[in-house]
């Protein structure tokens, strides 16, 4: 066998594939001369001329049709690319496009060729390729087009990009020209970024160094990523930002239906944080704050855009930090502008001396203010609520972001918990008159919810109890059950700690019935048949659970507390009576009568006044006690007599505030004037003199005399010092309990440790003050519960049993 | 998939794996007197013959628009031999002067040239039942073995092992150096110098895998590739 006669016969059967004749070739002749020549040794020098063979015909033939799509005028176009777009772009286009038709042609071509050539040298690869580890004949060839074709220079012209370069101009420039709106042949550039994926930067064929990654995709994204960036300036000046949002989404969208009909698949995710990047990242914290940014968007109810701010950042960060600080932002703005807008509501504080009557007016606005800054609390939550169920997906990150905010700014009025309370009271007492069942379930819910954001548990418990009390003892309360409801919702929120007492004051009321059914039958029983018997209704209430202000309500007046109110005969007689009854029940316990707190229902006969035609007037009237041992003093007093507030007090022993608040009702306000006053003035004075008001005329036989301000309103100031030191006290119990508590288990503990620890345990109460924790230690330790390790490195304490 | 041995074949087979057989194709071998047409179906010989799978491919080449391959140099008794394969899975030999051996050697040329795998490997292993089944050892066997052909092939793998393990000095000294291939005998000596802490129950070519085989990962053993 000689080579050259064989190698000869090959050779020009190989002219004829590249030149597209071969289906007259017979591929046994071809074969078998191949074969031969592999089996004679020669493997080595068939290898080379095919290679040779492969680099004449592509650094000749192919290499012109390539350049001569080429014309200069393309080159300069794409070389000076800031021109580019302006004049002559539709020329630029086509001949673009020209030169990616032929590039695509002659890449298509090769394979065609080389797989044809593999065919006929198949024993070259199998057998020499594979004993000598060269790569194969068409792995080399792939080569030879990468380095005579993509790495060739039009003209031989240095200071031009190669074809390479050439060719990622090109396809940028057309990638452009489809940002900007235009359509392009998505299947050419298709066909061309194949044929840089089937080749490698060099022939290491490792996945990294394929030239679509080294050469392509590395320009494209820089590109793109200048393109975003103009277009982010661009629309952050001229369009709104839900507008941007928009925007961004489409385009992205784009981007990746780009890599999927035009580039490669692998490129989305690169693209992608690209966009992201460039329109999302580094724009979020302008776009959200920009004029109509998600303030607007909040006030104006934009809903859609929301979302797709949410949509937009969740993309980048799962936490949304930029949309999340921002919500807080405004949710503590709106709530501290609540805040600001029901003290203004609340105005200043009465003046110590002013008028008693219009300070109470004064007293009821603020009620209404703080009523109406928890019904504004729950507008606001309601709002965020929904937004964040309809824009934000219920995120989770966001209602974590919402539910701070919401408690920091209703924890940063000092009075929240009062307010929260009165507000339940509102409802127990009229807000839920006519309301269905549902209703009143949802303003449970709600009255639940704002619960769970108050620091100071401790305080609305101590305010719940004042005011629950009021409603129970007054019979203000519109359902027990609603109020049943109520405790066993907190129970559940809350635990058992937290309602054991209002629990007791519901028992206390159950308990009191019984003692006045049982009590009735008592005295019936006795044989006592006294037709003007009084009848008597009674609350005991036991005064560890009951808040201390119904039970005491001039704690100021010590002394005269101490003074035991005087009661006329009849009524003593039905106190011992009762307090033998009860004794017989319960030995051993106290009853403290509290006059202030219990009504009376009085029959008064009005006599006939003929100079003003009025004839005999029976009224039944409801006052309070004081108001009834205050009544009765007139029924011994002949006609026309009267009585100063200093003999009034001398004869009844009740205490001074309480018996100018009576008499006030009694004597000052207009609809309700039993006595008269001399001097007629608001103000009670020690040396004004009382009348029984012969000529009162009611319009219905029962009157209701109300005493001042009884209800549950706001406080005063004085009051609010009064529940501050109160709680301070309680406060300071629940902290030594927590630290003995710790203590006793732990034995020993650093200073740092056992704070934290209280602070822990302590939380679902109330936020413990650090130096009230320190000054409740120091007290524990002087009374022994608690000493200092002394040669401890850190301050540290040691239980003592 | 490969029958399971302990159980006699199916009778009863699903029409969807019939074997696929295809169009016929013509194959004509040898020149003048001696040449032979032969019939066979497409799908049977491109499944086992990567040279005729590159021959019929589409309407690349003359014998594929013309549905006939000529093989002017090669012998119509060697093409019958694989033209049995492919129908049955089994190896038929002709007497060879030279013994059974000998034309094992051969038709395995015929396979290497042809690119079928698995006639290659049917062959390697009908060699290595001969041994494990005959009381004499040939020893001409490399002789038929081109130069060029691959080193790592089961063959020469096989050949080596066997003149390791059972050539007397007698025919280690009757070793043709000018005939021998230059690979076998490059490997015959690797292999006597590694050989030398082999014990006797390490015979590979008395299991039945794929010790000698040429398909390597890719390809499918041809014992696996008959199912009828």
């Amino acid at each position: 066998m000689d080579f050259e006669q064989t190698w000869a016969i090959l050779a020009s059967a190989f002219t004829q594939i590249h030149e597209k004749q071969a289906s007259k070739l017979s591929f046994e002749e071809l074969y078998r001369n191949a074969y031969k020549i592999v089996l004679k040794k020669k493997g080595d020098e068939l290898y080379l001329r095919v290679a040779e063979f492969e680099r004449d015909w592509l650094s000749s033939e192919i290499e012109r049709r390539i350049h001569k799509e080429l014309p200069p005028q393309l080159m300069n176009a794409l070389q000076g690319r800031s021109s580019a777009g302006s004049v002559g772009d539709d020329q630029v286009r086509t001949q673009g496009e020209r030169f990616l038709r032929q590039l695509k042609l002659a890449w298509e071509d090769h394979q065609t060729c080389m797989s044809m050539l593999t065919d006929v040298l198949m024993y070259m690869d199998r057998v020499y390729c594979a004993d000598t580890r060269r790569p194969s004949i068409f792995t080399t060839a792939m080569s030879l087009f990468r380095d005579c074709i993509l790495r060739s220079h039009v003209r031989g012209d240095d200071s031009w990009p190669d074809i390479c370069g050439t060719l990622n101009h090109v396809i940028l420039d057309q990638i452009r020209m489809e940002r900007d709106g235009d359509f392009i042949d998505k299947h050419l550039i298709k066909a061309n970024v194949y044929m840089l994926e089937g080749l490698y930067d060099s022939h290491h064929e490792v996945e990294e160094e394929k030239l679509y990654l080294t050469s392509f995709e590395y320009e494209f994204l820089a590109s793109s990523a200048e393109f975003y960036r103009a277009l982010g300036d661009r629309l952050l000046k001229e369009s709104d930002a839900g507008q941007y949002c928009r925007e961004t989404r489409k385009r992205i969208d784009e981007e990746n239906d780009r890599c999927r009909s035009t580039l490669l698949e692998s490129t989305t995710p690169k693209i992608q944080k690209v966009v992201e990047d460039e329109l999302i990242r580094y724009r979020m914290k302008d776009l959200i704050e920009s004029e109509s940014g998600v303030r607007f968007m909040i006030t104006n109810e934009r809903h859609d855009d929301l979302a797709l701010v949410f949509d937009l950042e969740a993309r980048v960060d799962p936490r949304k930090p930029e949309l999340t600080k921002a919500l807080q932002k405004i949710i503590l703005e709106m709530g501290t502008n609540l805040n600001d807008a029901a003290q203004l509501g609340a105005a200043a504080e009465a003046p110590e001396d002013r008028a008693k009557a219009p300070a109470d007016k004064l007293v009821n606005q603020q009620t209404v203010a703080a009523l109406k800054w928890v019904e504004d609390v729950l507008e606001l939550k309601d709002k965020f609520d929904a937004m964040w169920k309809q824009s934000f997906q219920s995120d989770q990150t966001i209602h974590t972001a919402i539910m701070r905010s919401s408690a920091e700014f209703i924890n940063s009025h000092p009075r929240c918990a009062e307010y929260m309370s009165l507000f339940i009271d509102d409802n127990m007492k009229k807000g839920i008159k006519g309301k269905t069942e549902l209703e009143i379930e949802a303003l449970l819910n709600k009255a639940i919810v704002l619960l769970r954001y108050v620091q100071e548990k401790d305080v609305f418990e101590l305010y719940y109890k004042k005011h629950l009390g009021k409603r129970l003892l007054m019979g203000r309360s519109l359902s027990i059950d609603v109020e049943k409801q109520m405790i066993f919702r907190m129970k559940m929120e809350l635990g058992n700690n937290f309602t054991a007492k209002l629990e007791g004051m519901f028992k206390d009321m159950t308990l009191s019935e019984e003692l006045t059914a049982g009590y009735k039958g008592y005295v019936a029983r006795l044989g006592d048949a006294d037709p003007r018997r009084i009848d008597l209704a009674i609350n005991v209430l036991t005064s560890m659970t009951w808040p201390v202000e119904t039970t005491n309500s001039a704690p100021d007046d010590a002394r005269e507390s101490r003074l035991k109110t005087i009661y006329p005969p009849a009524m003593e007689r039905i106190r011992q009576g009762f307090e033998n009854y009860y004794k017989e029940k319960y030995s051993g316990r106290m009853l403290d009568w509290k006059g202030n707190m219990g009504t009376v229902d009085v029959k008064v006969t009005f006599p006939k006044v003929p100079s003003k035609g009025f004839k005999e007037r029976r009224h039944e009237l409801n006052v309070s006690t004081y108001a009834m041992l205050i009544l009765l003093l007139f029924n011994d007093l002949p006609s026309g007599a009267s009585l100063s507030l200093e003999e009034i007090q001398a004869r009844t022993n009740i205490p001074t505030n309480e018996l100018v608040r009576n008499l006030q009702s009694l004597a000052v306000a207009p609809k309700t004037r039993i006595l008269l006053k001399e001097p007629m003035s608001k103000d009670v004075k020690d040396t004004d003199k009382f009348f029984f008001n012969e000529g009162f005329m009611g319009k219905f036989h029962k009157v209701k005399i109300g005493i001042v301000s009884a209800g549950n309103r706001i406080e005063n100031d004085r009051e609010r010092v009064e529940t501050e030191k109160k709680n301070n006290d309680s406060r300071g119990y629940a902290i030594e309990a927590a630290v003995v508590r710790i203590m006793k288990q732990r034995k020993e503990l650093s200073h740092q440790q056992l704070v934290t620890e209280t602070i822990t345990q302590l939380n679902s109460q109330f936020k413990p003050d650090v130096n009230m924790i320190k000054k409740r230690i120091e007290s524990l330790i002087e009374r022994e519960y608690l000493e200092r390790i002394e040669d401890s490195p850190s301050s540290s304490y040691r239980y003592l049993a | 998939m490969a029958e399971d041995e302990d159980r006699p074949r199916k009778v009863r087979r699903l029409a969807s794996s019939k074997p696929k057989l295809g169009r016929m194709v013509t194959v004509s071998v040898g020149t003048g007197d001696k040449a032979r047409d032969f019939y066979l179906h497409e799908d049977p010989i491109i499944e086992h013959s990567d040279f005729f799978k590159a021959a019929l491919a589409g309407n690349r080449w003359q014998e594929g628009t013309e549905r006939k391959v000529l093989l002017p140099e090669d012998e119509p008794e060697e093409f019958e031999g694989f033209q049995c394969f492919v129908y049955s899975g089994l190896t038929f030999l002709l007497n060879h002067p030279d013994g059974e051996c000998s034309s094992i050697v051969h038709a395995w040329s015929f396979a290497d040239k042809l690119q079928s795998c698995s006639y290659k490997d049917a062959l390697t292993d009908s060699l290595a039942l001969k041994v494990a089944t005959s009381a004499k050892t040939p020893v001409g066997m490399q002789y038929g073995i081109a130069d060029g052909s691959s080193v790592s092939a089961g063959l020469t793998r096989l050949l080596v092992d066997l003149a390791i393990c059972y050539w007397t000095i007698g025919a280690f000294e009757k070793l043709d150096l000018e005939a021998a291939p230059k690979t076998f005998v490059r490997k015959l000596l690797v292999g006597l110098a590694e050989d030398r802490t082999r014990t006797n129950e390490d015979k590979p070519w008395l299991n039945e895998d794929c010790h000698y085989h040429d398909h390597g990962e890719e390809k499918p053993c041809y014992k696996t590739m008959f199912t009828y």
